[in-house]
């Protein structure tokens, strides 16, 4: 609640949002005064549906028609924190338990951070300069291709104990992801010679390779049991016209498939 | 019969001329050991007798310079404008801003991974990284031994040519760009932050 405080501090200055009315299940009014409740508890934030608050944000940006870019990033910042509020009152369990930095501290880093940054954009715009000076000067291309020519290693510097530990690395990254976690696919002998059978009866003849050509290998191999199966019991007639093509699976006259 | 300096001069040129990337003097020393033994300090002498001769923005319709740790031909600046009727590929590279931020950092912080560089923008610079990558000013130089062993990049040497480095260590140091020291006040009053006392 402190920092949702602090937001609120900070962006009072504007009050665009002032204007912002909500009609909302649980409260109606403006969006400030919603705020306000919040913070002083007689509205439990648990309760509002925050999407309903950024929807009537986005309506009544379209309305006007024009970017208050202050205005913006003043919503902004203060849907941030109600989400922020809200989500750790919905999760108290989950609060990490990491030392909080107290804002001081964390402008301090967030300064050392732009800092750092402009440090960079500065050698950025160095480089541009740079390259302007360096402009307008081409290099042939080599014909025929150079040799690469060798690296030279001083002898001895590798050692095979480096080499060891890369392969057993790079084999253990060839194991797969851990998926016991994904339920194996639902596919048993049983319903699939039911699912054939209804096939067959609703379309009197159908293509293996069509209609199960795409499926998982598992589901094949099911599916031409399941048709072994249904043609050993006589319900079922098939035709393939050389060993390996598609094969077609028909009703068998005079008998019931059902 | 030229004279073995003569020769060598002759045969430094054609190397020069016909390899298409900066040649280190090792190498320009081995391409010239049939003339027996060709010590370093000797093809330095001979590299100075051709830079005299095609100077940087001389005479000449190309010049000898030094760069990414090597020596090399290429063409004259001045002669831009008739190469231009000529030639498809601009001699101009241009760069985003985005692009120029990370291959400052990745020029100075090398070897640096993708998350290294994310973290300095504070915005995820896969893009502009890859935008580096197909320019070949940047490249992948190894992984991080430690941990899940994250790609890392350094620049190329084409970057060294592009931006006319002679080496690395060309580069202006990093600290030369440091924000003046009003630089953080100003930052903390744009965040409506209190200033030290």
């Amino acid at each position: 609640l402190y920092d949702v405080r602090q937001q609120r501090k900070k962006c009072d200055q504007g009050g665009q949002l002032k204007l912002l009315d909500l009609e909302l299940d649980v409260y109606q009014g403006p969006f400030d005064l919603l705020f306000t409740l919040i913070l002083k508890e007689e509205v439990d934030v648990c309760e509002v549906r925050l999407t309903d608050i950024i929807v009537a944000y986005l309506d009544a940006l379209l309305e006007t028609g024009r970017t208050d870019w202050d205005g913006l990033s003043e919503f902004l910042v203060l849907i941030s924190s109600l989400l922020e509020l809200k989500s750790r009152l919905l999760l108290p369990g989950q609060v990490p338990a990491e030392d909080e930095l107290d804002p001081a501290t964390a402008a301090e880093l967030l300064i050392e951070r732009l800092l750092r940054y402009q440090m960079f954009k500065g050698a950025s715009l160095g480089l541009q300069e740079r390259l302007v000076e360096n402009q307008g000067r081409l290099l042939r291309p080599a014909d025929p291709p150079l040799r690469q020519t060798p690296v030279e290693l001083p002898a001895a510097s590798q050692d095979p104990r480096i080499l060891a530990t890369a392969v057993s690395r790079l084999a253990q990254a060839r194991q797969g992801p851990d998926a016991s976690h994904i339920s194996p696919a639902r596919i048993d002998l049983r319903r699939q010679i039911a699912h054939i059978r209804r096939m067959v009866v609703s379309q009197g003849r159908f293509s293996f390779e069509e209609r199960f050509g795409r499926e998982e290998p598992m589901t094949q191999a099911i599916s031409l049991f399941a048709l072994l199966e249904l043609v050993a019991e006589g319900s079922i007639r098939t035709s393939q016209s050389r060993p390996f093509a598609d094969i077609t699976v028909m009703r068998r006259e005079g008998r019931r498939v059902a | 019969l030229l004279d073995r300096r003569a020769a060598l001069l002759r045969d430094l040129e054609a190397l020069l001329f016909a390899a298409g990337r900066p040649l280190s003097l090792a190498l320009l020393a081995a391409g010239l050991e049939h003339h027996g033994e060709a010590a370093p300090a000797e093809v330095q002498d001979l590299l100075r007798e051709l830079a005299e001769r095609y100077p940087v923005d001389g005479a000449h319709g190309f010049e000898l310079a030094h760069l990414a740790e090597g020596w090399v031909l290429r063409t004259n600046r001045l002669t831009e404008r008739a190469l231009a009727a000529l030639t498809e590929s601009s001699a101009r590279p241009r760069l985003s801003p985005a692009a120029l931020e990370t291959l400052a950092i990745v020029a100075y912080c090398q070897p640096v991974s993708r998350s290294e560089i994310s973290e300095v923008r504070g915005v995820n610079s896969d893009s502009a990284l890859q935008t580096l990558v197909e320019r070949e000013l940047v490249a992948e130089v190894g992984r991080r031994p430690e941990g899940p062993g994250a790609v890392l990049f350094g620049t190329t040497d084409r970057f060294q040519l592009i931006f006319g480095l002679e080496s690395l260590t060309a580069l202006p140091p990093l600290e030369g760009f440091q924000a003046d020291e009003g630089a953080a006040d100003e930052l903390r009053r744009r965040l409506g932050l209190s200033l030290p006392a």
